[in-house]
């Protein structure tokens, strides 16, 4: 169901939500899916929450878990940081 | 503990009464289903008719059980949470199942019967019960409380003493959430030690058959009869590592919760477990991993009704399975790839050290139902974010989970850990969860509310 040549793979244009998520329609619309607005800005959310973060490194490159130094190690933050608003809708969906 | 259908509270107790000669087992299994008939929380999706007769030598005979919704059943599709229409035209449709799922049949065999499917979120899309097809679940514990989901009819169910145990399937939470909410047992092990063939499927990367109890003596009972899980032996010393803290700030551990939480601990280092505190720096990274492989094999699994080629979803399903539809391919490969470096680095840090890893379950406590429905003009975000924000990393690194109370707070909602083993641990867990439970209550099972039958119940049992 993913597309394969995402344009979002490349992690390049999901800074700007607005501008991702107008052009989410189209891309939905590929596999023939109709998404209103409200729809695409919620999925425009959702992509940057699960964008690969320069922080999530192979689990070889990180200090053990239990290792005095790992708290002092970058974890990427879930959302944005003006929760509760900025709290992806999505996320009320999660099993 | 008497039951609403006026039965003893635990498996053992009913077989002993069985076994006396003091209890008739069909007569048992048509007290339970009267009850569930009577129940007003709403947590029953259809009853199910009883087997005109019994095997009573049958080790579980005379146990009422009552399932997710998400099972096939004989001649009966699973409803997954839909409108009554949909469920209707699936019916129609003649691809019902001939055979009950093997989870189901094996429990079936062993003499538990399923009394009732039980109310779930539709399409097992849900942190909480909340569905718009179906009337709010009453919680047994407190009716204000919310009850977790997506197996939230089996929560408030055994909750309430209407089954002795339930099947439920859990894809980021959905048997631990219920099961803490509602103050009961539940555990979710890792994929695959219970058969997930006539399951409905959401994310089947992560998808596993879990089960809801009162007490850890019937829940080892029901999975004996329909896995091979075994209750291990407890160790002489436990070997106990906890993490109480969320890597994320914003998803801290209530005052009364944690403080609960290392009670708990300095009691078992006490009585000479070796307790030691660790770090889960990736946890918020083995989440968002989780959610990719949600949300990409959800939309997997709903292709053809986000193309509107099959009976469209609600918000909630539609909005997770939305979002894989364009979620890049490499980023599902990505987690998909990592899951096994994952597993591994837990395994030689945590697990080489330890034989139980203990989490929050709900890090701030059980919320009331208008702060995590969202369609309550009280809805809260942050709330509901709590509710499932210990739980999606552990079916990304496919661990065995156990849930259940260990206190209950001065509000008199359920204060709950999340019990973690290697995988393959799942007798491990049993025993830990035996141990707390003797610890903590008497052995009697986690909750801690009168199973007395309301007047209008119809409890009276004929006994011999």
């Amino acid at each position: 169901m993913s597309i394969t040549e995402n344009p979002f793979a490349g992690n390049a244009s999901l800074s700007d939500r607005d501008a991702l998520a107008a052009s989410l329609p189209a891309l939905f619309a590929l596999s023939g899916i109709a998404v209103n607005a409200a729809e695409a800005r919620a999925v425009a959310r959702t992509l940057q929450r699960l964008a690969p973060s320069a922080t999530a490194r192979h689990p070889s490159s990180l200090p053990d878990a239990s290792s005095p130094n790992a708290a002092s190690v970058p974890v990427p933050l879930q959302g944005t940081p003006d929760a509760p608003a900025a709290v992806s809708v999505l996320r009320r969906a999660i099993p | 503990m008497i039951t609403p259908a006026g039965l003893p509270d635990s498996i053992a107790a009913l077989r002993a009464g069985i076994a006396g000669g003091r209890v008739d087992a069909l007569e048992a299994l048509r007290a339970q289903r009267d009850a569930l008939a009577h129940y007003n929380g709403h947590c029953v999706a259809a009853l199910l008719d009883l087997p005109a007769t019994i095997d009573p030598t049958a080790p579980l005979a005379g146990v009422g059980v009552a399932h997710k919704d998400i099972f096939d059943l004989p001649r009966r599709a699973p409803g997954c949470g839909r409108d009554a229409s949909a469920i209707a035209a699936a019916q129609r449709s003649g691809n019902t199942p001939v055979h009950p799922a093997p989870a189901v049949q094996r429990l079936n065999e062993a003499g538990a019967v399923p009394l009732a499917a039980l109310v779930m979120a539709e399409h097992a899309c849900g942190a909480t019960g909340e569905n718009p097809h179906a009337p709010r679940i009453v919680n047994p514990i407190d009716a204000q409380a919310a009850v977790g989901g997506s197996s939230s009819g089996s929560g408030a169910a055994v909750a309430a003493g209407l089954c002795y145990g339930s099947l439920g399937t859990d894809t980021a939470g959905s048997v631990r959430m219920p099961a803490a909410t509602c103050g009961v047992l539940g555990v979710k092990p890792s994929r695959h030690r219970l058969s997930s063939r006539g399951v409905a499927p959401l994310a089947p990367g992560l998808d596993t058959v879990g089960m809801l109890g009162r007490g850890t003596a019937d829940v080892a009972a029901l999975l004996a009869a329909c896995s091979t899980i075994r209750q291990d032996a407890a160790p002489d010393r436990w070997r106990v590592a906890h993490c109480w803290d969320h890597p994320d700030p914003r998803l801290g551990t209530d005052q009364e919760i944690g403080s609960a939480l290392h009670a708990l601990t300095d009691e078992l280092a006490r009585a000479g477990a070796v307790c030691s505190e660790v770090r889960l720096p990736r946890l918020p990274e083995w989440t968002r991993l989780a959610d990719v492989m949600l949300h990409t094999e959800a939309a997997t699994t709903h292709a053809q009704a986000l193309a509107g080629e099959a009976p469209a979803l609600h918000a909630l399903p539609r909005a997770v399975a939305l979002a894989g539809a364009v979620l890049p391919t490499p980023w599902y490969a990505d987690a998909h790839q990592a899951r096994a470096a994952h597993r591994s680095h837990i395994a030689h840090t945590i697990f080489d050290r330890a034989d139980i890893l203990l989490t929050p379950a709900l890090p701030r406590g059980v919320p009331d139902w208008r702060h995590v429905d969202t369609a309550s003009p009280e809805f809260d975000a942050r709330q509901l974010v709590a509710l499932f924000s210990w739980m999606a990393f552990v079916n990304y690194l496919d661990l065995p989970a156990a849930v259940f109370p260990v206190a209950y707070a001065a509000n008199g909602r359920p204060i709950c850990l999340q019990a973690i083993a290697r995988r393959g641990g799942e007798g491990t867990l049993l025993a830990f969860a035996a141990d707390i439970e003797r610890r903590r209550f008497d052995a009697c099972g986690f909750a801690r509310r009168s199973l007395t039958p309301p007047a209008a119940s119809p409890a009276a049992l004929s006994r011999r």
